[in-house]
């Protein structure tokens, strides 16, 4: 278990947490291609690399990390989400990415630990 | 690793024994009562977050009409009452204070209709305020003038007036089609093929430009889910825009409605065209007018503006009753609602008409090397009558001068070195066209003055290919629109673009002269061949 910094403060900021979700994203699939043997991989791995981190933050949070690859095949894609919570402590950050062939979106739900 | 998390747990415990400790001595030692509260947290619901991506329209081709759907407006909508405080309150101050909107509330009045409305009315006005550059500093009196150097263009033939671009709709985006407005002399309607680069925006896009007001994003946007290849202001509906697509599916917007989206569309059936729609034209009178659209296949089809279910009439125009014409540009002469030229694929014209015994093609001109680009008859009314000229572009390098009485080209202008994409008649001087060629080349050809170069040229920055150009109604300026979504409009010079009285008998003379060139150039062919 690791010691976390309760000096800092408990408040989760959306709009600080969409950068480095961003990068997490371009990095796993910045150039290429939507790809049926991959996509599995990709989500995978922009889960992991977005969930540490976080959790490297080392703040008092339980994270959630949802990510969606669309394929653009002419479909449309709904989704939405809320949640019951201290509003004042917890927040979410949802990222929208899109390049020519695919869409991604990754949600982070971050919920303070007591 | 579960000792060393188990030893690191007991430290935390310890750790946490020793604080709670050390607080239980603290206020023995300050002998304070400390109420201990413990503050449960305030959970409430978070606002809804939503992931949107619209579905993109696709082209079907069927059988069936596709009329406009009326949407009622659902049964038991709530009124959103707003308070205030009430101006009518009496003079005791009745003072009921203002409701504080919730956040759902306050959405839902953005989603209005009125607000909707209200919001595209005033944005519209105040984007054009904040776009408006005024000198306020400009001396009548001309004193400033001669400190400044070469900016006076008083004497420039043709300049840039206005460079008109969208990065978001015209970006990456090829223009097909231009048309100025008759009704509005400010604006021009431009329409684009499809964004290669982003396969999810809609494959057809119209937008209509404003040269009035120095705003640079567009008065109008309208798309439909097939590229546009032709576009045109219906000359009697000022409201009214119509599209010929590339998948033969002619579409008209209405700037009176909200939508973006075309108000009625023709069907996508063999009862219209299921071919590319390169030419639309509304010829006629105010009272007796209709729409004349052909595709590449051949098929002519009129409709009524007001019912676009199913064509007034169609033809196909076939040439000796076997091949059908491939028709890229037509277009009627001056006055004229039932006679007109097409230019096809194969590099010939066709003269046609639409009614009587013998409608369909009646003559073909035979000239050009290569696929006609561009059509245009004289339009230029003055003291004499030239309507029975016309001239084509091609990509065979040449523009050619054509009479409709004559099967052969009156004269070829060959000054290009690349594929000519567009070719007009200026509406107001009788000697004057204007050409656009693949290589950024606008050239301007009197042929009052030279017939061997143009008057005046102007070569666009990057040398884009330009794909189309079209003289303003004032005949004072051009627009001519590239194949990278850019539409450029250049004022002509007065000495260029206004005719003087004499030009119609300048002109005469000069396709006199022309005439008389080419017998003496055949005769001396036919005399070299004999000998």
């Amino acid at each position: 278990m690791e010691e976390y910094n309760h000096g800092e403060e408990v408040l989760f900021n959306p709009d600080e947490a969409t950068a480095p979700i961003k990068e997490c994203i371009e990095g796993v699939i910045g150039g290429a291609d939507y790809n049926q043997n991959k996509v599995n991989q990709w989500t995978a791995s922009i889960v992991e690399h977005c969930l540490t981190n976080f959790v490297k933050q080392g703040r008092a949070f339980k994270y959630i990390v949802n990510c969606t690859i669309m394929q653009k095949s002419g479909a449309g894609l709904h989704t939405a989400n809320s949640c019951f919570w201290d509003s004042t402590t917890d927040g979410s950050c949802t990222v929208r990415w899109e390049n020519r062939t695919m869409y991604c979106v990754v949600c982070v739900f971050a919920v303070a630990v007591a | 690793h579960t000792k060393v998390s188990s030893e690191t747990m007991w430290n935390t415990e310890t750790t946490n024994a020793i604080s709670r400790k050390k607080i239980q001595l603290n206020r023995e030692r300050r002998g304070l009562l400390l109420v201990y509260t413990s503050v449960a947290p305030k959970l409430g619901m978070a606002k809804v977050t939503h992931v949107d991506f619209p579905p993109r329209e696709m082209v079907s081709y069927t059988k069936e009409t596709q009329t406009p759907v009326l949407t009622q407006p659902k049964e038991g909508e709530t009124h959103i009452t707003v308070f205030c405080t009430s101006t009518k309150a009496p003079p005791e101050l009745q003072f009921t204070p203002p409701h504080e909107l919730t956040e759902e509330e306050k959405l839902q009045i953005l989603h209005t209709e009125e607000f909707v409305n209200f919001f595209d009315h005033s944005s519209r006005i105040i984007e054009r305020a904040l776009s408006e550059r005024v000198d306020l500093f400009f001396d009548y009196s001309g004193r400033d003038l001669e400190e400044k150097e070469g900016e006076i263009q008083a004497g420039a033939k043709l300049s840039l007036n206005r460079l008109f671009m969208d990065e978001h709709w015209s970006k990456h985006r090829v223009v097909t089609c231009l048309d100025w407005s008759l009704q509005y002399p400010e604006l021009l309607v431009a329409s684009y093929n499809n964004n290669e680069e982003a396969p999810h925006e809609p494959d057809g896009v119209a937008l209509v430009w404003n040269l009035k007001y120095k705003k640079a994003t567009p008065e109008y946007v309208f798309h439909c889910q097939s590229a546009v290849m032709s576009a045109a202001f219906a000359k009697f509906h000022p409201n009214v825009v119509v599209g010929g697509t590339y998948s033969g599916q002619i579409v008209l917007w209405d700037n009176r409605s909200n939508k973006r989206t075309p108000v009625q569309r023709t069907p996508l059936s063999a009862a219209a065209h299921t071919h590319p729609v390169y030419c639309v034209n509304v010829v006629g009178t105010q009272n007796a007018h209709n729409l004349i659209s052909i595709s590449t296949d051949g098929k002519m089809c009129s409709w009524s503006l007001d019912m676009l279910s199913q064509p007034q009439d169609s033809i196909e125009l076939v040439f000796k009753q076997s091949k059908a014409v491939a028709v890229t540009s037509m277009s009627f002469p001056l006055g004229d609602v039932n006679n007109f030229v097409v230019g096809s694929e194969d590099g010939s014209v066709y003269m046609s008409c639409r009614h009587g015994s013998k409608a369909g093609i009646s003559e073909m001109f035979e000239g050009h090397h290569g696929p006609i680009t561009g059509i245009n008859c004289h339009t230029a009314g003055g003291p004499l009558d030239f309507s029975h000229l016309f001239v084509t572009s091609s990509f065979d390098w040449t523009v050619k001068l054509w009479s409709t009485k004559n099967n052969k080209p009156l004269y070829s202008f060959e000054d290009n070195s690349d594929y000519v994409y567009d070719v007009m008649w200026s509406p107001i001087h009788p000697a004057l066209f204007a050409c656009v060629d693949g290589v950024g080349h606008l050239d301007l050809w009197n042929l009052n003055n030279d017939t061997e170069v143009p008057t005046a040229s102007v070569t666009v920055d990057g040398n884009p290919a330009l794909n189309r150009v079209r003289w303003s109604h004032s005949g004072k300026e051009i627009a001519v629109g590239d194949s990278d979504g850019r539409v450029r409009v250049y004022d002509v010079g007065e000495q260029t673009a206004v005719p003087r009285s004499d030009e119609w008998t300048r002109f005469v003379r000069t396709l006199a002269e022309i005439n008389e060139n080419r017998d003496d150039a055949e005769e001396q062919a036919a005399q070299r061949l004999a000998a």
